[in-house]
């Protein structure tokens, strides 16, 4: 007696979930699977992201889809979780989308990347910088954005566009992640070899409250050279803070900000943070396409894209051009092929050919220099990246 | 003392007022409702946006969008304690637990809807900028926030210590039976408490708005940090919240200094668990404990 | 029952790749589920940092594996001895000072946070960064391609804890875990060794989700503190437990069964407002609390009982 209710309710569970399970098989478009964090606490990042893929694949159709198919962004929450993104690609995968693309966060990528692969299923990663990301040997994983190394080694190259007279120390102030640990560790070990001397290294939760404390601390250093890692709430936490205070260093240059490069960032300080570096994702502002990107962003969402989200735009381009390159798109075999072979010389980043290496790697993955000065973003370096508003 | 120091004690003092208030609210509510509030951290970011709305929506500053957030904090906590948590009274401590943080999830997440993830920041540019006092630096924003602090906490102790409201609340704390029979309607005076803690947490959230960039998760990151506090004090010894408040603001920003951040949420943490193990009744003397 | 569990054996064979994954998520919610019972359920002290014996679990087989070549099912029995330890650790400390209710349960949230700031910033325990699992299909090393062999073992792992706690709640060690439950006093004069049973149970739960915490690493490839150690791990033992019934056999493979597919459920058909889904998954912890006091097994107890008189 007590089983067969048991049963029941079981049954009604599984079936109500096969039932949704089933739903929006379609033949009319080719579906692109999106994992990102849609609520939590990165929601707002993950968003982004979506949105300016949204963008791409509208763009994509409004010049006559993949062979006359139009393309169907089909998003799903990852909830900012491992299990989370890993049942969120599966459900994707199971709806019948010919490539994944995600997922923000490092850990969910990893998760993702393995699903992907056991699937068979091409995965393009939009943002997640985790060195070791593609070091499994997944042949199915392609990334676009600039990894934790690239970034580092992005801030040692450019040096000699941001420093200064007589520039000797060096503090850095970053979130406790793989990611803010991760260049702050790769920039500490290195910055040696061009002669700055590391005189502090001040790692912080990125759900700090306050900074005040560190930021006393860096007072007490003095560095000549500031180099803030972190997100965005963070970061801008610590900007107020410096700001409040009226504290001045010798220069502040951030490495993958996620505040500095933001425009909301000029829009909450405007001219107060003048001065202020950041080596960050960026777009080609002399690309035509950047700029159909940035106004069709401006228009749907009323905002500018966030730096980080072009590389969402630039996912879509990318499966987009791999799929006008096979017989059947919609085959993840041939697709998988096709990414491989990526030649792609018409982008929006801001970085020569996007071309991949047999780990599935960006390999000219670049980020640029760029500098607030009135209110506004500058591109410092590399110069064929800076924008006209330079003059 | 180094100069350095003697700052960061200061900005530690400033910022354990936010904690105190946030977790003043928690132990009242812990000492009359006996519950463990994993909503507390959600209702601080309630208290955030309900700031942060008020004022662009009536163009007034976020000082002056205080009472009026106040107001609505009190009907959200009062009808949360009324609606759900009353209902399951005496139910296993798990299940009101897991009450609140199902409250939680839904709060935060109708934030999410109706304000979207986007980052919020309400600057107000007269009271940014730094003052001087002898070689102490200073932000006039945090001023004010710890005069509403003191304010707001000294109003408290007035509601519950001169006023019969607070009377029923103290006596229901202590004896729940007894204040039924001295004929207190237990029940809405138990909302009433939840209501107060929460316009407590909710001040200290709107009095965080002009200083932080808001978002619908941000309010979990103060979540244990109140946690620790409470039972610093003493769960449900007002007085006890208040200073072991300051006391972890202090002593975040000591450890900040000295350490970085990351290393005194460890030092938080540990001393959270030496203090419940050794006394759990706080050190500030007697609070509430409950007992299985 | 025998229908239940053949029907869970052959689902593999016939349910997709979501669908399994889907029932991976109802199983390790079962299992966690299943060892907070142990503690919580049966022996009625109320952990919130399940978390934290899931991480070492997870973390134990996993740097073993990945830096020593110690194959993970070595590893995992290790982990799951190093989670007992720090179960006897917390409890020897909780229950010396005579902690309980609400502030045992903040103690092991402690414990668990702390272990994620500590794992996240040692690099002995490989940091921010995470271990990353090697992909590979060798049965040794606890790692196949063909997801159906991690479904069916990790449904042998929530068979064994089942079958673990039907068989102890019927003899000596279950009944005076519950004799301790319902009133230590009584108990401890009935001459139960209740810190001895106490112990035992934490023990025991801890290996239970370190258990959990292995199968995880070796199914997603890949942990860091912020994934094993947060305190929604602590939350998803809890939720199947309190929803299905603490304290009772089917109560959290119940709970699992029921939460786990509403909330994939409201994931897939509130795709579009985002936010909704876990509104959703909030409103539906609060309202089986509120109308379901003692679980769903309770309730359905309770009718059967109605039924019956």
């Amino acid at each position: 007696m007590k089983m067969k209710k048991w049963g029941r309710l079981v049954l009604l569970a599984a079936l109500s979930f096969i039932l949704a399970g089933c739903g929006g098989e379609d033949s009319q478009t080719i579906r692109i699977g999106s994992v990102h964090p849609l609520t939590g606490s990165m929601a707002y990042e993950g968003q982004a992201i979506v949105n300016a893929q949204q963008i791409a694949v509208d763009r994509v159709n409004s010049e006559g889809g993949i062979n006359g198919k139009p393309l169907e962004l089909v998003e799903s929450d990852s909830l900012g979780t491992s299990s989370g993104a890993a049942n969120a690609a599966l459900k994707l995968t199971n709806s019948g989308v010919a490539a994944l693309t995600g997922t923000y966060t490092s850990s969910s990528a990893q998760v993702v990347s393995r699903t992907a692969e056991k699937a068979g299923i091409p995965l393009v990663v939009t943002v997640a910088s985790s060195d070791n990301l593609l070091s499994n040997g997944y042949r199915y994983t392609f990334r676009i954005q600039p990894s934790v190394s690239v970034f580092s080694r992005n801030f040692l190259e450019y040096f000699d566009y941001f420093k200064t007279d007589g520039m000797e120390t060096v503090a850095l102030i970053y979130e406790n992640s793989n990611y803010g640990t991760g260049i702050a560790e790769y920039i500490a070990e290195h910055i040696e070899e061009i002669g700055l001397e590391v005189v502090g290294m001040i790692s912080y939760p990125a759900t700090a409250a306050t900074l005040s404390a560190e930021v006393t601390r860096l007072e007490a250093m003095n560095p000549d050279l500031l180099v803030p890692i972190g997100y965005y709430a963070d970061q801008t936490l610590l900007m107020k803070e410096i700001l409040e205070r009226d504290i001045h260093f010798g220069r502040i240059v951030g490495c993958a900000n996620g505040a500095f490069s933001d425009v909301k960032f000029l829009e909450t300080y405007g001219t107060q943070v003048d001065g202020i570096y950041d080596i960050n994702y960026r777009y080609n502002p002399n690309s035509e396409e950047t700029q159909y990107m940035l106004e069709a962003y401006r228009e749907a969402y009323g905002e500018e894209i966030p730096v980080h989200a072009v590389y969402g735009y630039q996912s879509i381009m990318v499966l987009a051009d791999a799929m006008e390159r096979c017989d059947d798109p919609e085959d993840p075999g041939q697709l998988r092929d096709a990414l491989a072979q990526t030649e792609l010389h018409s982008h929006v980043l801001p970085q020569g050919v996007i071309r991949f290496d047999e780990t599935g790697e960006n390999i000219n993955s670049a980020g640029v220099l760029v500098e607030i000065r009135d209110g506004r973003h500058v591109v410092v370096y590399p110069e064929e990246y800076a924008d006209d508003r330079n003059e | 003392m180094n100069i350095y120091v003697l700052q960061a004690f200061l900005d530690g003092v400033l910022m354990g007022g936010i904690y105190a208030l946030a977790a003043l609210g928690l132990s009242l509510i812990f000492g009359v409702l006996k519950i463990t509030n994993f909503a507390h951290g959600a209702m601080m970011t309630m208290g955030m946006y309900a700031v942060y709305a008020i004022s662009v929506g009536m163009g007034i500053g976020p000082y002056a969008a205080l009472p009026l957030a106040m107001a609505m904090m009190f009907g959200l906590g009062f009808l949360i304690q009324r609606v759900l948590i009353n209902s399951i009274d005496h139910a296993p401590a798990y299940n009101q637990l897991l009450l609140t943080l199902g409250v939680a999830y839904i709060l935060e997440n109708v934030l999410l809807m109706v304000f979207t993830p986007n980052y919020r920041t309400l600057t107000v540019d007269a009271f940014q900028k730094a003052i001087h006092i002898g070689p102490l630096t200073v932000a006039p924003a945090r001023l004010i926030m710890f005069a509403v602090v003191l304010a707001v906490t000294a109003g408290f102790y007035m509601l519950l210590y001169k006023t019969r409201v607070g009377r029923s609340i103290r006596a229901s704390a202590q004896d729940e039976e007894g204040a039924r029979l001295m004929g207190i309607h237990v029940k809405r005076i138990r909302a009433a408490a939840f209501g107060l803690g929460a316009v407590c947490t909710g001040i200290a959230g709107g009095l965080l708005t002009p200083v932080m960039s808001i978002y619908p998760t941000l309010g979990e990151s103060f979540q244990l940090k109140c946690f620790v506090i409470a039972v610093l004090g003493g769960m449900g010894n007002l007085w006890g919240a208040f200073l072991s408040g300051i006391f972890i603001g202090v002593i975040e920003s000591l450890s900040g200094y000295f350490l970085g951040g990351t290393w005194s949420e460890m030092l938080i943490y540990g001393a959270f668990i030496l203090i419940l193990l050794v006394r759990p009744t706080g050190i500030f003397g007697r609070g509430n404990r409950r007992e299985s | 029952m025998i229908v239940l569990l053949a029907a869970a054996v052959i689902f593999p064979f016939f349910a997709g790749r979501y669908m399994m994954s889907i029932g991976v998520s109802v199983l390790l919610m079962a299992a966690l589920g299943q060892s907070w019972n142990i503690m919580s359920g049966y022996a009625g002290q109320f952990s919130f940092g399940h978390a934290a014996f899931f991480g070492v679990g997870a973390y134990t087989s996993s740097i073993l594996y990945v830096d020593y070549g110690v194959s993970p099912w070595i590893g995992m029995l290790l982990g799951m001895g190093a989670a007992a330890l720090l179960g006897v650790l917390i409890g020897f400390l909780s229950f010396r000072y005579h902690l309980r209710g609400d502030f045992f349960a903040l103690v092991t949230l402690a414990f668990a946070e702390i272990l994620r700031v500590l794992f996240n910033n040692s690099a002995a325990l490989k940091g921010a960064e995470g271990v990353l699992i090697p992909y590979r299909d060798v049965w040794q090393e606890f790692q196949f391609r063909d997801d159906r062999i991690f479904y069916l073992i990790l449904l042998l792992m929530v068979i064994a804890i089942t079958a673990f706690i039907g068989v102890i709640s019927r003899r000596k060690f279950g009944v005076c875990l519950i004799a301790i439950k319902e009133s230590q006093g009584v108990a401890q004069s009935l001459g139960v060794p209740v810190l001895k049973y106490k112990l035992a149970a934490m023990a025991v739960s801890g290996a239970a989700a370190a258990m959990a915490g292995t199968f995880y690493a070796q199914y997603y490839g890949f942990i860091d503190p912020g994934t094993v150690f947060t305190s929604s791990i602590s939350v998803e033992a809890i939720v199947p437990c309190i929803i299905g019934g603490s304290g009772t056999l089917s109560g959290p493979l119940l709970g699992a069964l029921i939460i786990v597919p509403l909330q994939e459920l409201s994931n897939s058909l509130f795709e579009d407002v985002h936010g909704l889904n876990m509104v959703i998954y909030g409103v539906l912890i609060v309202v089986f609390i509120m109308f379901c006091r003692d679980g769903i097994y309770g309730a359905l107890v309770k009718r059967q009982k109605g039924v019956e008189t």
